[in-house]
């Protein structure tokens, strides 16, 4: 049976680099998510996508500029 | 056996190198292949690894560190995929065949031109004479960071400052020096450092690198698997994907970066202090033995952990026969792929015996080594 | 004394009639070939066969159409390592 839907914020990113970066950044500030497969209803560079909760929308912005990171998409979408 | 062929690649490496790989061995997924955590794990590591050496050679973005299989492939990408028709390329006589064979071969397909610095009878270099060798047209200045044959170094530094002045990349080869000394690329001035990881590194045969400073477009030698943008009919162009077409070799990866590691805990200048010591204490006593003829020049104050010599006019084949047949010493004779260094120093015919310090070959190792000399060159007279 | 030397185009060569070699019982030795034995064209290995052991070898070449490039006498530049304890 394939899990239930649910709203997550998704990063995803031009490079595999950035996308690890980005993981060892939030490992390393406690930003909740973890990195997933990109979903087929974005295009990006890099296969690999950070899935976090709706709920820090406000604050993922502001991580991925600390973290030096440009993403190439941040969408809300259901997974 | 006492191994004294560190140059060509060291044999003994910390023990974490070894753990290391043992554990990717039997853990690892194909990083960048996957979203599960096998690829993950190797994802993770190979991060590691890029930040790892970015610190270790002073890279200011770590996705510009690229991995290899050796210097070797470091090189060539790094000449093929700069180097343009027309282009005029400064080099040396110092250089390995590593260097030497991409710009000859970019010479003979691709109408580059070269110039070679030549070097005195000590295997030094004239920066005056590099200096002049620049014209309108030069792109690069190519050149090693340590003679494989004599250790001697070439002031990296002050190179870069003339590159820089011109308006020039410089392609460091690092072979000799990576993990024996400090290499800062953004103190030096060098566009595009390459290194391989299983001589002082101290990690596995099978990697190595480059390190790319700055806005370089550097073209890939080879197109294929990257595990995004799977679509695209060519490489991605994004670093470091550009350049790391096909699996990467991540158990490797995982030996080079514990290797990494060990050097920054033990502290390179701990290192190159005991390998200094051990090239100076084998060098003072070989140098007086008669009949012995030691290349290089060993008033600098520094240099790579390197002893090349010749005993009278004994092909050097023989000798580095005797000392390991006869001695259990291994170590190089010949020409060490390196044939202008050695026109350079006369020794085309005969070879020269190579000797190469590492981090865990020891003193009495060298005196062993130095007795062994005398002997062979005692037994010479008939 | 004189001593051959068995040289080859590569180790591939070498390392296959070292293995025919050992296989025969003929003495037999892995070593750098020396420049006066090598010219330009032949690989750097060779395999250093003792006088009493010469013509066992090539025996074992002729037997088993061993592929090497030629087979040198070179004069030994040393002398035998006893005298040193003389």
């Amino acid at each position: 049976m394939m899990r239930q839907k649910e709203k997550r914020l998704i990063a995803a990113f031009y490079t595999t680099h950035d996308a690890m970066a980005f993981e060892d950044y939030c490992q390393g500030h406690g930003i909740p998510g973890r990195l997933i497969p990109l979903p087929r209803e974005i295009s990006a560079g890099c296969g690999l996508a950070w899935s976090a909760p709706p709920e820090i929308e406000d604050v993922l912005p502001g991580s991925l500029q600390d973290a030096g990171i440009a993403a190439q998409h941040l969408v809300l979408l259901e997974i | 056996m006492i191994y004294l062929d560190n140059a060509a690649t060291t044999m003994h490496k910390p023990p974490c190198v070894t753990d290391a790989m043992i554990q990717a061995l039997t853990s690892l997924g194909n990083a960048s292949r996957g979203a599960h955590e096998g690829a993950l794990q190797s994802n993770r590591l190979i991060y590691r690894a890029r930040r790892t050496l970015a610190d270790f050679f002073g890279c200011p973005e770590s996705e510009k560190v690229i991995f290899t299989s050796n210097s070797t492939e470091a090189l060539n990408i790094a000449i093929q995929g700069t180097l343009r028709k027309g282009d005029h390329v400064v080099t040396t006589v110092l250089e390995h065949n590593s260097v030497l064979r991409p710009l000859y071969r970019m010479e003979q397909e691709c109408g580059i031109t070269l110039d070679f610095t030549p070097a005195d009878a000590r295997g030094c270099i004239d920066y005056e004479q590099l200096a002049h060798l620049i014209r309108k047209d030069t792109r690069a200045i190519v050149c090693t960071h340590a003679s494989n044959l004599t250790g001697n170094m070439v002031d990296i530094a002050r190179v870069g400052q003339l590159a820089k002045e011109h308006g020039l990349l410089l392609i460091v080869d690092a072979s000799q020096t990576a993990g024996a000394v400090p290499i800062d690329m953004e103190q030096m001035g060098i566009s595009i450092l390459c290194f391989t990881g299983h001589k002082s590194m101290m990690g596995p045969q099978g990697t190595g690198g480059m390190c790319i400073h700055g806005e370089i477009e550097v073209e890939p030698l080879k197109e294929g698997g990257s595990g995004v943008q799977s679509f695209l009919t060519r490489q991605p162009r994004e670093y470091p994907t550009r350049l790391e077409a096909g699996t990467l070799n991540g158990h490797g990866i995982a030996g080079l970066l514990a290797a990494a590691e060990f050097i920054n805990e033990t502290g390179i200048d701990v290192i190159h202090t005991h390998e200094m010591a051990l090239t100076r204490r084998f060098y003072e006593r070989v140098v007086h033995i008669p009949d012995v003829t030691v290349y290089g020049d060993f008033e600098a104050t520094t240099r790579s952990p390197i002893v090349a010599l010749n005993i009278g006019d004994l092909d050097s084949a023989i000798v580095a026969d005797e000392l390991a047949y006869s001695y259990g010493i291994a170590t190089r004779a010949g020409a060490h792929c390196a044939p202008l260094m050695h026109k350079a120093l006369g020794t085309g015919e005969q070879g020269a015996v190579r000797f190469s310090f590492g981090y865990f070959n020891t003193p009495d190792e060298c005196d062993e080594a130095a007795e062994a000399v005398e002997q062979i060159a005692q037994r010479m007279h008939q | 004394m004189i001593r051959y030397y068995i040289l080859f185009d590569n180790y591939e060569q070498g390392l296959a009639l070292h293995d025919l070699l050992d296989a025969a019982g003929v003495n037999n030795r892995i070593t750098p070939a020396p420049a006066a034995a090598r010219g330009s064209l032949c690989c750097g290995m060779s395999l250093l066969v003792e006088p009493d052991q010469i013509e066992r070898a090539r025996a074992v070449i002729e037997e088993e159409k061993a592929v090497y490039h030629k087979i040198v006498p070179l004069e030994n530049q040393l002398r035998s390592k006893r005298d040193v304890y003389c």
